[in-house]
């Protein structure tokens, strides 16, 4: 097949996407997430490694979150600053003493990887709040199955398409004790939210209501939803909204898009919500470059995924080695997400970098800055020709009280114009699909053993029956 | 038979978008037929009449009149994103209720609407855009093919059953109040325009087989039970529609599973005493209006948005502390 027809099946594939409303929107512009053809490929060799890496990061953090809304031990062993926490504007007093019962915080995490100039795989991001994306990464198996079938049949991938009943899983299995048959719902903050299609997405392929804030109702601390057929008891909410907008009674006072009261539902054990509040604070910048220390806090290991190089500017002479060579560093306010406030010090003008400056000295706990990593690239299909584009990878993990499930591959994102290192899709950002090979396995012949279910083969005569009816008119032969 | 008791639970919400989306839908297209219907026969007619029917079409479209040209209100309520019932705005509100309602009608009938509402602009702007009639024929074709996709690939669960009520209820409205704006003037003699507004021209000449005149086509779009756009017909439909809802969800709730007024309706263009038809058109008119917003009422009382009773059944309080 040549490059001519690769793109001919790319572009067929978009004007489906659009057609089915896969699109995410951006300014009022119903726009695709650009599919390129070019598959990454991850070996499962590899993959072992960053998933075993993977989970060992989400039970650090589980561990820390359980921690810092509960008994504190890691801030009285001097581990991490307690200022570094009560400071973080994520970290919500709210979510103290919520516990849910079945002990999960963080069901759904996105962390964003990158392979750095060594090749190694490190974590630049937790994102533990509520991470999109996963819709495109079932989503584009699918398309690339109707691009490349060819490629399908000669390599052994790892199928991503569980995901929607794995995260069911896990959130059937939060539900408070003694719920037979809970009610799972999904609370995505409208038809206008960018991410909308992710949200009816998911609904649809677990079967769940996808609902806004106002479909549901407290009283008496329990959560229902009004249906057709009155109102439902709430058991699990899988929300796809932030904190702040959650409960107005306890966050935003004028948001709408919530629920009055779940909060305390919540803490009286009636609902759980998923991601539980209060999570960003273990997304915080500053607190992810404890990620090391937490794991070996916590689980008494070593990292098996290492963390990209972070300078913590509280320290006066970080501060005063970084203000030096602020051009090639990366600055990143702590608490925003989605590349936010990011400045790239090689490209920066020289006001920004004095500014930057000025706010870094002004609020160091406001800031953190990183080396600038110049992750790796693989070819892309950019007009008729294969060109190198940074990438970067983020896999979705699913915890439950059983265990975790990290799904084989993840949303590889692209970097489109050249050098670019933004991948993010409202700056231009294309998407891959990620295979994970199989490992391989002996192949062995599949034989059916009995036949006593064998049919005979049909033959002319036994279609004679329907002879009868006449299926053209008489008339016209 | 399948269990009727175990349909699946739809949101309050979703039931109130899936009607909005079977009216919208409706309206939309039916907005294209009486922009194509008048603009085809403004051929050869006075001043005077483009006036009033630039007038009419206004009324009908739920607007102030105002005296603009009626090429002006054509492309108006074909485009204009500014007034609510153009037919932009009703795809649009189509759109918007169908991503609301995106887990319970069918894939093929979301993409239709879907692509509807992409090529809307497009479509009037380059090929279409310099012939009006190609543009209503456009809108009226992808209405076709949404009702088509509604009818083919859907259940006939709730969410059928609801979109179908908006279509029945923007139907009942629209046939009354064309009606009413035509009966405004005492010399309107086109009855073939208020019936082709209503695709019902040939329908008439079928069933009456008599020259279109005003009475008998009055008659027609009161009582003609096998023209699916009169009111006795689209009544009916509403009633077998309401009744099915009922037994589909939460019969033992409903006690009444239909407006008495809707049923006297029935009733009375059912079986009308001497030439009532004839004498009392107006009267029979407002009689709709009862009915339709009472039929309304029922949905949003029972359906939609039904009263709590919030003194029994409270759960257990338990205590928190914050």
């Amino acid at each position: 097949m040549g490059i001519e027809e690769l793109k001919r099946r790319t572009m067929e594939c978009e004007e489906s996407f659009k057609a089915r409303g896969i699109t995410f929107s951006l300014g009022g512009q119903e726009r695709t997430f650009p599919l390129d053809p070019i598959p990454r490929i991850v070996t499962a060799q590899e993959w072992s490694v960053v998933s075993r890496g993977l989970i060992q990061r989400m039970r650090a953090i589980e561990a820390f979150l359980d921690d810092i809304y509960g008994s504190g031990e890691i801030l009285r062993d001097r581990i991490v600053p307690r200022r570094l926490i009560v400071g973080s504007s994520q970290f919500s007093r709210r979510s103290f003493g919520i516990s849910n019962p079945n002990g999960v915080r963080v069901t759904v995490a996105g962390p964003d990887l990158i392979r750095d100039e060594t090749g190694k795989l490190c974590v630049l991001e937790d994102n533990l709040r509520t991470p999109s994306g996963i819709s495109y990464v079932l989503e584009n198996r699918r398309a690339m199955a109707r691009i490349l079938p060819e490629l399908f049949e000669s390599y052994e991938i790892e199928p991503v398409s569980d995901y929607p009943s794995k995260l069911l899983g896990a959130l059937l299995k939060q539900a408070p004790p003694g719920r037979r048959d809970p009610m799972v719902v999904l609370l995505t903050p409208g038809i206008y939210n960018s991410a909308y299609f992710e949200h009816s997405f998911l609904a649809r392929q677990m079967g769940i209501p996808l609902v806004e804030g106002r479909d549901m109702f407290c009283r008496g601390n329990e959560v229902f939803v009004r249906t057709t057929d009155g109102d439902l008891r709430v058991d699990v909410i899988y929300r796809r909204i932030d904190d702040d907008y959650l409960d107005p009674q306890q966050f935003l006072h004028d948001s709408s898009l919530g629920i009055p009261g779940v909060v305390n539902a919540a803490r009286a054990n009636n609902v759980v919500i998923a991601n539980a509040i209060g999570n960003g604070v273990a997304d915080d910048k500053l607190l992810y470059s404890y990620v090391p220390e937490l794991i070996d806090y916590y689980l008494h290991e070593r990292p098996i995924l290492p963390n990209v190089d972070t300078y913590r500017l509280e320290d006066p002479d970080v501060m005063e080695f970084v203000l030096e060579r602020l051009d090639s560093l990366v600055l990143k306010p702590v608490d925003a997400s989605g590349g936010k406030g990011v400045m790239m010090g090689p490209t920066a003008t020289e006001f920004e970098l004095e500014s930057v400056a000025k706010q870094l000295s002004d609020n160091p706990r406001g800031w953190i800055a990183q080396r600038l990593v110049n992750f790796s690239t693989i070819p892309t299909m950019v007009g008729s020709s294969l060109q190198p584009r940074h990438v970067d990878l983020r896999p979705f993990i699913i915890s439950s009280p059983d265990g975790h499930w990290v799904v084989p591959g993840g949303l590889t994102r692209v970097a489109l114009p050249e050098g670019s290192m933004i991948v993010n899709s409202s700056q231009g950002g294309g998407s891959k699909d990620t295979w994970v090979l199989a490992p391989k396995r002996p192949a062995s012949p599949i034989t059916i053993p009995s036949s006593r279910y064998e049919m005979p083969p049909l033959s002319f005569d036994d279609l004679a029956p329907m002879a009868n009816a006449p299926i053209t008119r008489e008339a016209e032969q | 038979m399948t269990n009727l008791a175990k349909s699946p639970t739809m949101l309050a919400r979703t039931g109130e978008s899936l009607f909005w989306l079977g009216r919208y839908l409706e309206r939309a297209e039916q907005t294209a037929r009486i922009l194509d219907v008048h603009l085809h026969d403004l051929i050869g007619t006075t001043a005077m009449q483009r006036r009033r029917w630039s007038m009419e079409i206004q009324a009908l479209a739920g607007q102030n009149p105002a005296d603009i040209d009626f090429d002006e209100l054509a492309l108006g309520l074909s485009l204009s994103k500014s007034w609510p019932n153009s037919i932009h705005a009703c795809i649009e509100k189509a759109w918007d209720n169908a991503k609301s309602a995106r887990d319970t009608i069918s894939l093929e009938l979301w993409e239709s609407i879907n692509v509807t509402h992409s090529r809307l602009q497009r479509a009037y702007a380059s090929d279409l855009g310099h012939s009006p009639h190609a543009f209503f024929a456009w809108v009226k074709d992808r209405g076709a093919t949404c009702r088509g996709l509604q009818d083919t690939t859907m259940n006939r669960d709730q969410a059928w059953l609801f979109l179908n009520l908006g279509r029945t209820l923007e139907l009942m409205d629209l046939t009354s109040r064309l009606l009413r704006v035509k009966l405004l003037d005492p010399d309107e003699e086109d009855w073939v325009v208020v019936l082709r507004c209503l695709g019902g021209h040939e329908a008439y000449i079928r069933s009456i087989r008599r020259p279109v005149e005003k009475g008998l086509a009055i008659e027609f779009l009161l009582t003609e039970t096998i023209f699916p756009r009169s009111i006795l017909h689209l009544a009916v439909q509403a009633q077998t529609s309401l009744g099915e809802l009922g037994i589909l969800i939460g019969e033992s709730k409903r006690l009444q599973p239909m407006p008495a007024s809707v049923a006297r309706l029935i009733a009375r263009l059912k079986y009308p005493i001497g030439d009532e038809l004839s004498t009392e058109v107006l009267v029979r008119l407002s009689e709709v209006s009862v009915a339709q917003s009472d039929l309304w009422s029922h949905l949003n009382d029972t359906y939609f948005s039904p009263a709590r009773d919030t003194t029994t059944n409270l759960p257990q309080r338990t205590e928190v502390w914050i």
